[in-house]
């Protein structure tokens, strides 16, 4: 039995039932504690209910219960045991909520292990690894001879006319690095991968320098839809003004992209000079059937190039870490080895892609269940949802 | 020429070869077609772009537009 601590409780007890059938949940109650309790199903009389030893709230799956000691133990071992009674607790008195006071997060974050990233999202602690999951980065291409993915599975697929999926830029293989890179690196440097078991699917949707099309994006978000790709994470975009609607192209390719399971991750943008400036989430990321994604530092606050919600569409929809990012890099960087730290909502998108691909493992959750899985289980933040949406994601 | 990507609408997706070539009919130079999605990609001469939104199964036309990476923060 799960015992709530130190909050006050009223003497009754909460059974949860199996939820496939409380009709054997209420016979098991009776069989092995002797108790009968009525149910809301029943449409029992206020006489019968007060007569009964407890309610059985139906639709829930949930026994209110009076119970002796004896009873509760008896109870408790029923939940121990196979059968259709999950879970005793004790009935809490609840309380209108009062203000907390502000925890203070520690910002020193030591990064000898994981970078703060990995730490602020969960993942350093999460068992999933986004194993027998398909990721896809939309990028710069990727660096396929890093020594940090030796051994990894991965399909590479270039859409620039005359360049080969190497990445010359280093954007591609930095995004894709934090999306799916080692969570336990070589050398004494920090784990900085999300989904370290994913397979990769790294699309070269932008050339080296750092440039490309709509139509080259959506061969890309086919590609990786033809795959099976559960996520596709672009830290890319165009600069829209205020007032400018979303592509319908763009949302018909997501909408179609989901229902085929496959949910598409967008950098929010950089163009935002915070605090006088907040510029609108780009394209496509305004699209509202894709996920839009704002980045925080390692204090939790918006970053200053974040984009915001400016439009009635277009809103940021989760964050994630976007500062100071450590992540590889294409070539050797200034005593990083082939690493670098650069900051952007680039760096915040494939953190979120990691993230929805944990999730995916753990939950078998793909599309709109997996963007709500993502939103309803986010950090919140206290921030306003027009910088932050939802909040900072979580590893599950 | 113009770059465009046009969308088939979900009623006519059963039908993309059948739009396809009604594209090229209108004058567009089909580049992809990507069957998943169920766009179109291609390019048309200067000021035809517009009258692809009359071709049957046709949802949307919009100009290819260049992207790129996010400045740097």
């Amino acid at each position: 039995m799960s015992q709530p601590t130190g909050a006050e409780t009223t003497g009754r007890y909460l059974v949860l039932l199996d939820d496939k059938s409380v009709a054997a949940g209420a016979r098991e109650m009776n069989r092995v504690a002797g108790i009968s309790a009525a149910s809301t199903a029943d449409s029992a009389t206020r006489a019968e209910l007060a007569a009964a030893d407890g309610v059985i709230f139906q639709e829930l799956g949930v026994a209110v219960v009076n119970a002796t000691p004896d009873q509760v133990t008896r109870l408790t071992r029923a939940v121990e045991a196979p059968g259709p009674i999950a879970v005793v607790e004790a009935e809490r008195v609840v309380h209108a909520y009062t203000a907390p006071p502000d925890a203070d997060e520690a910002a020193a974050v030591d990064e000898s292990v994981f970078t703060w990233g990995l730490q602020a999202v969960g993942a350093n602690l999460c068992s999933a690894t986004g194993k027998g999951v398909r990721l896809a980065v939309l990028d710069t291409g990727f660096t396929v001879a890093h020594p940090d993915f030796a051994g990894r599975a991965m399909m590479t697929q270039s859409f620039i006319e005359g360049e080969s999926v190497d990445d010359a830029h280093g954007h591609g293989t930095h995004c894709i690095g934090s999306a799916a890179g080692p969570r336990q690196a070589a050398g004494g440097r920090p784990g900085y991968g999300v989904a370290h078991e994913a397979e990769i699917y790294a699309g070269k949707v932008l050339s080296n320098r750092g440039s490309g099309s709509d139509s080259g994006i959506l061969a890309g978000i086919e590609w990786a839809i033809a795959n099976g790709c559960a996520v596709v994470s672009m830290s890319l975009g165009a600069s829209v003004r205020p007032g400018t609607p979303h592509s319908q192209i763009f949302e018909q390719a997501a909408t179609r992209a989901m229902a085929k399971g496959t949910l598409i991750v967008a950098a929010a943008g950089n163009e935002s000079n915070r605090p006088g400036k907040v510029a609108p989430v780009g394209h496509p990321a305004n699209c509202p059937s894709i996920l839009s994604v704002g980045a925080v530092d390692v204090k939790r606050a918006v970053a200053f190039f974040s984009c915001g919600t400016v439009d009635t569409v277009g809103q940021v929809d989760v964050v994630g870490p976007g500062v100071d990012v450590y992540s590889s890099w294409n070539v050797e960087d200034g005593g990083l080895g082939m690493h670098k730290r650069i900051q952007g909502t680039s760096m915040a998108t494939p953190h979120v892609a990691g993230v929805a691909a944990l999730i995916a493992e753990k939950h078998g959750a793909r599309g709109w269940e997996l963007w709500a899985r993502l939103a309803q289980t986010a950090r919140r933040l206290g921030l306003p949802s027009t910088d932050v949406g939802a909040g900072l994601v979580q590893a599950p | 020429m113009d770059k465009v990507v046009v969308s088939v609408a979900d009623d006519s997706l059963a039908h993309l070869p059948t739009v396809v070539a009604a594209l090229r009919d209108a004058g567009m130079v089909v580049e992809r077609v990507l069957d998943g999605l169920g766009l179109v990609t291609g390019s048309v001469a200067p000021g035809v772009g517009d009258l692809l939104g009359a071709v049957p199964g046709v949802a949307h036309v919009e100009v290819d537009r260049e992207v790129r990476l996010p400045p740097e923060g």
